[in-house]
């Protein structure tokens, strides 16, 4: 339990800010390394495809960053934002900006990575004939071209000043497209770079995808980072977790993933080794704010968010592997602010209010969250409160909450880049979202969605860390339509003789380079 | 003999003469009695929630079958759950054996194009993919027992359907039915007064097996999460949520396993006993006839190689169950 | 989970009776009855074209096939549009796009769900005609045919599998409940063979992965194939490749890895089985030639053997009616031992809201319901000497 509040407290400092770490990916190893052994990992996906550019999948990631790099990546554990392949980016202007490629970076088929394939890669992402649904990720929208200057350097130019480079790079969405090899993937048509083998400058190359059963990739020697610890990855397609849990214990597979907390006694005490670091989803209740919802009087919101608690859940419930959540960032996310705790967990001063609202309320949930939810739900009428749980499956409850059809919902919301001005701000607060359908709690603040424009704007960056600080308190305190309850962690079980793997809260990009199997 | 079969003495008979048979009707009875009582015979509410009691194995602290992930008492939600399953299962035999019966009789007497179009609707139903109608309707209409109980029962109703119709095609042609259809008595009246009665014996075993068949069909909903809202206990329910504690807190699942096993093999093992006492052709249908009328039967009402071919319908024994208007 | 809950066992026993119970043909009432069935030539047409009675009777069945196919590609369409959820909205998830309605909006339109659904609908149908069953929603539009092509072979073989598993239980336990009627073995028997079909598909399947692959590592836990083996591929079905190439080693690896799913389903068949199997067993029993046989003498294993052979019939309808039920309903076992078949493809397909995928794989699995029925009736009645002799009493 303690384990990982203290990784949170390393998270947290680590991945606050989107500060550049220099050369956080070293070029070579200190020592060579010799692959050895057969790593065989159960999860509970397949890729789906195997064209980086058609998917927009966080679990394809996982198996497509292993084969191909890309220009910047967020470095396990953390959600910082580091260069890959890129080296550094430079602003020319307002709307220019040069970035700069490492050299010497191999293809699996020994091409060197050059502007070219950077500049071919993002064309044919912006293709229309391509039908790419990762198309205007981030801010790509507003960017206009990428070109050649040299063979080592790449020019963007955008459409609206992007600000300085540390907040321009995630609006290029660099740390989600995968570089394509321009001769390779330039030859092929769509329908065969679905299914043929990825040319990519990563770690690991691929060998076979039997759909739905498993992928095999073999290690690529002359990999930039140096050659891999383990000869051959073999991932095994397994939805069911007691399954997966049963192959580990039987040994037949070295690691699985998604762990949940159902299995984590009986993983511990079979002696597998548990990597827990905190995820990148926050848990919380979305309340309908609008007219009519016994939640748009504030106070009734206040009151909820003393009502629950939140640690009898992270800790019972999920057996520490949770973290509270205590405001509407997320750990690791920007503007998350790790001593910032407005509310205490006060049952009588939460009866005084709940007891007053009468009507019947049904909290709209998805089974992953059956357990929480009816915890929560008994505690509220325990407040007098007249509550139900209903349970529905991802697409209905996603509807559901999309169109604001609900009172209450325990709901989640990802912020896998780290950002908060992008996915988080623009999908549950910013009063535009509300004429395109996307009502959720129905929250509009105009005075806020200033605020925030002007955040965005900001260059400095002592004033912006202040700003995302105020907006951050505003959401959390004054307006309120959300009671934050926990961040689940992201787990992996694996045999003890596995080394060298760590976690990701983003949950997609890990150093599989580094895994070695000691036997 | 109307008389002797629905004396409950001669029911008690037959049943003991099977000790099987007698334990699956007292784990039904068992089962119905537990299912009425449930707030009486319950030691605690199934709802309650005590979070500091969560997973006690069975024995401890007054939780004679342990408690689950939230501390709720495991035997109370089973007692409870009963009421569920139990109730959902025979709303569910009943609904289904009414429309099924209703439609297949229809179907059967009247034949031509009614006949093409139930059986078409029958064939379009036994193609389609049940789940795949039962997750539809959850989705739309949302959970709860009623609306499972309306997707159970639209998914369930050509089991009774085609077997009645089958029935009613081989009875329609019986004398009496054609001299009843002669003498002008409304067809509304052959139907459900000289036909249903001679279809009975094939609708209470239908009936026996569609209840162990609904409960399964319940707990397949619970694994994959369309059973009822999550805190209403239900064994199917508790079966789904208790499935990954199976080598750690193996009494989640086990109590309401067993119990869904036992309901269902009692009402498998009733539904073959009533088949066997019902069937023409099995030599211990019920009824003391002779040996000679039995044997008459068996000729009746079978055909097969190498026996010569059969006698014209109207001469030889009547199967004795046939009831006459 | 078995496709079809409420008595199915009881449903194929009514389709036998009724073909059983046939009165010859002679009774004129009974005609329509025996021409909707079976190719039975009356009388007036004694000595015309051999097969062209035959041939109307195929095409009649296959007009209705067209029907019931049509019937279910509605059915099938609408329960799909009027779900809440949507493929687009799934696929893209919470987004970090600048304009997320926007990006969602256009790639509706690219994929063809801003049309009016009338249209949708017209597609889809051509679609089924021309055998295309469009491209998914989500796997970066792979065709559905490609996905059907692998998923169908391997649930066949699982369901064969669980047929043989099912009939090995039942012919064995029908034996000795005929042999022994009426006393505890009979009703012990069927108790033992429903063992299976009492119990919930996946608690079956979680106890033997626990006890048969994890405490007692006999079978893998899971998959289709060790890791390290690979089957050329003929017909797709691992199992049947391997033996047809030769691999011996795939073969092995493909069988042990059918064993616990194949068990988990075949053992709820067998109660089913073995009541249908019993009974015919227990009619033909009691009809004079077995007395006779056994007046003279001949043994028992003789008497089984012809008992086994008459009823030989009833297990040929049952397996063509069992067939359509295997393939639409190993959703549950699928899932649990990661066998990737067409249950596993309609789950992922429902829960992504990939309407071509659901919506091609019920109608592919309604056509090959339809088929499978009919070829097993037309094999009935090739077998049945009792339909044979009807028939040529039509001569």
């Amino acid at each position: 339990m303690s384990f990982l509040r203290s990784a949170v407290k390393h998270l947290a400092l680590a991945g606050a800010s989107l500060a550049l770490l220099a050369s956080a990916a070293s070029a070579q190893d200190s020592a060579p390394r010799e692959p050895k052994g057969t790593l065989t990992i159960g999860w509970a996906w397949d890729p789906g495809t195997m064209d980086p550019q058609m998917h927009r999948a966080r679990f394809t990631q996982i198996i497509s960053h292993a084969m191909r790099d890309k220009l910047y990546y967020l470095p396990p554990p953390g959600l910082g934002l580091a260069p890959l392949v890129a080296e550094d980016v430079e602003q020319v202007d307002d709307t220019t900006y040069d970035l700069k490629l490492r050299q010497g970076v191999k293809f699996h088929n020994g091409d060197e990575l050059t502007s070219e394939d950077v500049v071919y890669t993002f064309e044919r992402l912006w293709d229309p004939a391509t039908k790419s649904p990762r198309a205007s990720m981030g801010n790509m929208a507003n960017v206009e071209s990428a070109e050649v200057v040299d063979r080592y350097t790449v020019r963007f130019k955008t459409k609206v000043p992007f600000g300085p480079p540390n907040q321009a790079i995630p609006g290029l969405n660099f740390a989600a497209q995968e570089i394509m090899n321009k001769k390779v993937d330039g030859a092929r048509t769509l329908e065969e770079t679905r299914t043929a083998a990825p040319m990519g400058v990563g770690p690991f190359k691929f060998v076979e995808w039997t759909p739905n059963q498993r992928v095999v990739m073999d290690a690529f020697l002359d990999y930039w980072q140096g050659a891999p610890g383990v000869e051959r990855i073999i991932w095994r397609t397994i939805p069911e977790e007691a399954t997966r849990v049963a192959e580990l214990l039987s040994g037949s597979v070295d690691m699985i993933y998604p762990v949940t907390t159902d299995f984590v006694d009986q993983l511990r005490a079979a002696n597998m080794k548990l990597e827990i670091v905190p995820g990148s989803s926050m848990r919380m209740l979305q309340m309908n704010v609008r007219e009519g919802s016994p939640f748009a009087d504030p106070e009734v919101r206040r009151a909820m968010n003393v009502a629950i608690d939140k640690d009898a859940i992270a800790e019972h419930i999920y057996r520490g592997l949770a973290v509270v959540a205590r405001q509407v960032s997320g750990i690791g996310q920007e503007g998350y602010n790790p001593d910032y705790d407005p509310f205490t967990y006060d049952p009588e001063a939460a009866k005084a209010v709940l007891s007053k609202v009468t009507k019947p309320i049904e909290m709209l949930t998805v089974p992953m969250f059956e357990l929480p939810a009816q915890f929560i739900a008994e505690q509220l009428r325990g407040y007098g409160m007249n509550v139900s749980t209903k349970i529905m499956d991802t697409a209905a409850f996603n509807a559901a909450v999309e169109a604001g059809d609900f009172d209450l919902a325990l709901a989640f919301a990802g912020y896998g880049t780290g950002e908060f001005v992008g996915a988080y701000y623009n999908n549950h607060f910013e009063c535009s979202r509300l004429a395109t359908g996307r009502i959720r709690t129905g929250f509009c603040s105009e005075d806020l969605d200033r605020k925030y424009a002007e955040l965005r704007r900001e260059l400095d960056q002592a004033r912006w860390q202040e700003k995302m600080d105020e907006i951050n308190r505003e959401l959390t305190e004054v307006h309120m339509p959300w009671v934050p309850l926990f961040i689940e962690a992201e787990v992996w079980a694996m045999q003890p003789h596995v080394q060298g793997f760590v976690g990701s809260s983003a949950g997609q990009m890990f150093d599989l380079h580094k895994v070695t199997l000691e036997k | 003999m109307q008389a002797v079969i629905s004396s409950i003495g001669f029911w008690l008979r037959q049943i003991a003469k099977s000790p099987l048979i007698a334990l699956s009707f007292i784990v039904l009875l068992a089962m119905v009695i537990v299912a009425i009582f449930a707030p009486q015979i319950a030691p605690y509410s199934p709802n309650a929630q005590s979070i500091a009691f969560r997973l006690l194995p069975p024995g401890s602290d007054g939780y004679i079958l342990g408690t689950d992930q939230l501390g709720r008492d495991v035997l109370s939600r089973l007692i409870w759950g009963a009421r569920l399953s139990i109730g959902v299962g025979f709303a569910v035999m009943v609904l289904t054996a009414v429309v099924g019966v209703i439609l297949g009789i229809i179907s059967g007497y009247f034949g031509g194009i009614v006949d093409s179009v139930i059986m078409r609707l029958v064939d379009m139903w036994l193609a389609f993919p049940f789940l795949l109608l039962a997750i539809a309707l959850v989705a739309v209409l949302g959970q709860g027992s009623d609306k499972l109980i309306f997707a159970l029962v639209l998914s369930g109703w050509p089991a009774f359907a085609r077997p009645v119709r089958g029935e009613i095609l081989q009875l329609r042609e019986r004398e009496y039915v054609l001299s009843a259809k002669v003498l002008g008595v409304p067809p509304l009246s052959v139907m459900f007064r000289h036909l249903l009665p001679n279809v009975m014996p094939t609708i209470l075993v239908l009936a026996a097996l569609d209840l162990g068949a609904t409960i399964l069909s319940l707990a397949a909903l619970a694994f994959l999460g369309l059973g009822v809202d999550a805190e209403t206990a239900s064994w199917g329910g508790m079966l789904a949520s208790g499935r990954n504690y199976v080598a750690t807190a193996w009494w989640l699942s086990t109590f309401p396993g067993l119990v869904i096993f036992a309901v269902v093999m009692a009402s498998n093992l009733i539904g073959d006993w009533l088949r066997d006492l019902f069937d023409p052709r099995s030599p211990f249908r019920l009824g003391s006839i002779s040996a000679a009328a039995r044997k008459r039967l068996a000729e009746d009402s079978s055909s097969s190689f190498p026996r010569p071919a059969r006698p014209e319908p109207g001469t030889g024994a009547r199967p004795p169950h046939d009831r006459k208007a | 989970m078995t496709g079809f809950p409420g008595g199915a066992a009881a449903d194929q026993k009514a389709r036998f009776q009724e073909s059983r119970d046939r009165p010859p043909v002679r009774d004129r009432e009974n005609r329509e009855l025996e021409r909707s069935r079976f190719p039975v030539k009356p009388e007036r047409l004694r000595g015309l074209e051999g097969n062209f009675v035959v041939w109307r009777f195929i095409a009649k069945r296959l007009l209705e096939t067209a029907v019931v196919v049509l019937g279910v590609s509605v059915i099938v369409f609408v329960l799909l549009r009027i779900m809440p959820g949507d493929p687009v909205q799934l696929l893209f998830g919470e987004g970090d796009d600048a304009d997320l309605a926007a990006s969602r909006e256009m790639y509706r339109q690219m994929l063809g769900l801003d049309r009016p659904l009338p249209v949708q609908y017209l597609i889809f149908l051509k679609e089924i005609f021309t055998l295309h069953l469009g491209n998914s929603l989500v796997r970066g539009g792979e065709p559905v045919i490609q996905m059907v092509g692998r998923a169908l072979p391997l649930t066949i073989e699982l369901s064969i599998f669980a047929l043989v598993i099912g009939l090995l239980i039942a012919i064995p336990v029908a034996v000795l409940c005929a042999l022994k009627q009426n006393t505890f073995w009979d009703r012990g028997g069927t108790g033992f063979a429903l063992i299976g079909a009492s119990m919930p598909n996946f608690w079956q399947g979680i106890l033997l992965i626990m006890f048969l692959a994890v405490w007692m590592p006999v079978f893998p836990v899971s998959g289709v194939l060790a890791q390290h083996i690979t089957i050329e591929r003929i017909t797709g079905a691992p199992f049947t490749d391997a033996v047809l190439t030769g691999n011996w080693e795939g073969a092995r690896s493909a069988f042990m890895h059918l064993v616990l799913p194949a068990t988990t389903l075949g053992t709820t068949l067998s109660g089913q089985f073995v009541r249908v199997l019993r009974s015919s067993l227990l009619e033909v029993k009691h009809q004079e030639f077995v007395h006779a046989f056994r007046a003279r003498g001949i043994g028992e294993p003789t008497i089984v053997s012809h008992l086994l052979h008459n009823a030989l019939p009833t297990t040929v309808v049952i397996i063509g009616m069992r067939i359509g039920m295997l393939l639409s309903g190993t959703i549950v076992i699928e899932t649990l031992f990661a066998y990737p078949g067409m249950g596993f493809l309609l789950v992922q397909g429902i829960n992504a809201r990939d309407f071509p995928v659901v919506q091609g794989v019920v109608v592919l699995l309604t056509v090959l319901v339809v088929l499978s029925n009919l070829i097993a009736d037309i094999i009935h009645a090739w077998l049945d000497p009792r339909v044979k002799l009807a028939y040529q009493k039509g001569k």
